[in-house]
């Protein structure tokens, strides 16, 4: 009894701390404007004034794995999830369909069988991107398996009635954030490993906003009719690597599914191979 | 073997439905000709401007063939995958080389190697041996298949010689060009600064791209390539020039020459001190401006790509 009312009243404290912040930072009006000001200030920019996010950028999560919070398992970090609240909506066959995907992920997951793993996955995958922004197209580069989207951002629309396995995304920007919507989507990719799953209806709003000149909070709402009962969204940090020369290399995972003959090999006994070869 | 047939059905199949997406060609009358008072407009940071669509409808052999030697591998090929495959257009290979370039609107000169004057590869002796055996035996054994194939980047500069049913978007953020191939969402990112190239054990399918511009004309370095991919290729990736490999110290110097705002040139130098006697050159239009209404979309190219496995009568996945 003691302890819960010790929680009780920390509880309390809890929340007379959060009122004597948002007494103070109303009363600080200016103050935080200014802050903000500062930060904004270091965001390098595009001539039209937009962000210029131009640049290496990489998430530092365990989300790829699992979108919700999770323990390690062999060869997965431990990871606080990026989930708002930690809670998937899902419809009650889906949150069935979901614990099977669990159960087989060895196997079902996309991945495993190195499909495009889509989006929002992608972005938030142990593989650095490249943004290659323009006026009216980004187009965002990956190292995984060589994948790419366009952001349309010259105010067209979607098209209708197609399914993209990286889906279709048409951006514009909202101040500061580049607003993306995200649609068009095939029912053949995951949200993480762990059988985080959605169908054809699925449609995101990805929100881009500069935290600075090296990082952008990605935040992703969600909503699929099919799916979930209701919208739900994620966030993490984009970092800009910052590492000289730093660039995108490869991962192609179907690399490692077929043998190739090595160039120095040839195909027939007793053909002769390079000079070196012959001596 | 037989299962070789059902590939090809399979891969002409996905051509067909390409090709049904995109709007007719229309062959344009010859611009060679260039305007010489046209210039590019420029981008902020002073590069010209090229940002766009592309598409590139010609198809061609790139090498002086003889007769003898068209008609060898269409021997082969009719051996291996019957007379009657319906995948490809054996076409190409009844016209000679100089039937096939009155087709095209360009001087003779212009396209295929350029140097040296024989318009032949010049291979060592063993790397045309092994690169002859390749092509007469396309599919012997997995290890002889294409990347392209296998939806596997096509490497640089093969990865241009994708025709008629798909374009290139170019982007140029400052200090970069970008070029996206819709074949197989494959890109290029070339940086048009002084950083050095990277450390010699990294490979990179597609290479490792630094550019500056020479007036008009981007000038490409590209190192760090792997040896799994062929130097060039035909319509489909099949063809005579099946392949054409290289090793890993393979050296390309690519020229892209801005001709007129439609059109852009293409002169690459290959170097591969391991498999050629010498530098070599090969040169054609690289670039044409798409269509207005034409877009790029998504060719999720393995996800659908059951070639080995009918190839070869197994399942794995």
């Amino acid at each position: 009894m003691g302890k819960l009312e010790r929680g009780k009243l920390h509880h309390r404290s809890h929340k007379m701390l959060i009122l004597l912040i948002a007494t103070l930072l109303s009363a600080c009006g200016t103050s935080t404007e200014l802050t903000n000001n500062t930060a904004s200030d270091t965001v390098p920019r595009t001539p039209e004034g937009h962000p210029d996010f131009n640049g290496v950028w990489q998430a530092l999560t365990t989300a790829s794995w699992n979108i919700q919070d999770h323990n390690a398992q062999k060869g997965v970090p431990a990871g606080q999830g990026i989930v708002h609240g930690n809670e998937i909506p899902y419809q009650e066959w889906a949150a069935a369909q979901q614990q099977e995907n669990y159960q087989n992920r060895a196997d079902l997951d996309p991945l495993h069988k190195c499909y495009l793993p889509g989006v929002p996955r992608i972005m938030y995958m142990p593989y650095p991107f490249r943004i290659n922004q323009t006026s009216e197209l980004t187009a965002i580069t990956f190292e995984y398996s060589h994948a790419f989207r366009w952001i349309w951002t010259n105010g067209t629309e979607h098209p209708e009635a197609l399914e993209f396995w990286m889906a279709d995304s048409r951006g514009h920007w909202e101040g500061d954030t580049l607003v993306v919507s995200v649609a068009d989507f095939n029912n053949q990719t995951w949200f993480d490993r762990a059988g985080n799953f959605h169908s054809e209806e699925l449609t995101l709003v990805e929100r881009y906003s500069p935290m600075g000149p090296n990082h952008i909070n990605y935040e992703v709402t969600v909503e699929d009719p099919k799916v979930f009962t209701r919208p739900w969204t994620m966030s993490t940090v984009l970092y800009r690597r910052l590492e000289e020369n730093v660039q995108t290399l490869d991962y192609e995972c179907l690399e490692f599914e077929e043998p190739f003959l090595p160039w120095d090999e040839v195909p027939v006994p007793g053909m002769p191979g390079p000079p070196e070869q012959q001596n | 073997m037989k299962n070789i047939l059902f590939a090809l059905l399979a891969l002409s199949i996905l051509f067909i439905g390409i090709a049904g997406n995109n709007p007719a060609f229309v062959f344009g009358q010859d611009s060679s000709a260039t305007d010489e008072s046209w210039e590019p407009n420029r981008r902020a940071d002073g590069q010209p401007d090229i940002q766009g669509i592309y598409i590139n409808p010609w198809v061609f052999t790139i090498e002086n063939y003889t007769d003898q030697e068209r008609e060898e591998f269409r021997q082969a090929m009719i051996e291996h995958r019957g007379p009657e495959t319906g995948a490809y257009d054996f076409d190409w290979l009844e016209q000679s080389t100089t039937e096939r370039r009155a087709d095209y609107p360009y001087p003779d000169n212009f396209y295929g190697v350029s140097k040296p004057t024989s318009g032949r590869i010049p291979w060592q002796d063993w790397a045309f041996q092994k690169k002859k055996y390749l092509s007469h035996h396309p599919y012997e054994k997995r290890e002889f298949f294409d990347s392209r194939i296998r939806c596997l980047p096509a490497g640089t500069p093969r990865g241009f010689f994708w025709s008629f049913y798909n374009g290139w978007q170019i982007l140029q953020p400052p200090g970069y060009v970008v070029i996206l191939y819709e074949h197989n969402h494959l890109y290029r990112v070339i940086p048009l600064d002084d950083s050095p190239h990277l450390g010699k054990d990294i490979n990179l399918w597609m290479g490792d791209s630094r550019g500056h511009w020479e007036g008009n004309t981007l000038v490409v370095d590209v190192t760090n390539l792997t040896d799994k991919t062929w130097v060039i290729g035909e319509l489909g990736g099949e063809g005579i020039h099946i392949g054409s490999f290289h090793s890993e110290d393979i050296h390309v110097v690519e020229r892209f020459t801005i001709v007129d705002k439609d059109n852009i040139d293409y002169e690459v130098t290959i170097e591969d001190p391991n498999v050629f006697t010498e530098p070599w050159s090969m040169k054609y239009r690289v670039f044409t401006r798409a269509p207005k209404d034409y877009v790029l979309f998504e060719y999720a190219c393995h996800e659908g790509n059951r070639t080995m496995e009918l190839t070869f009568g197994d399942t794995r996945d």
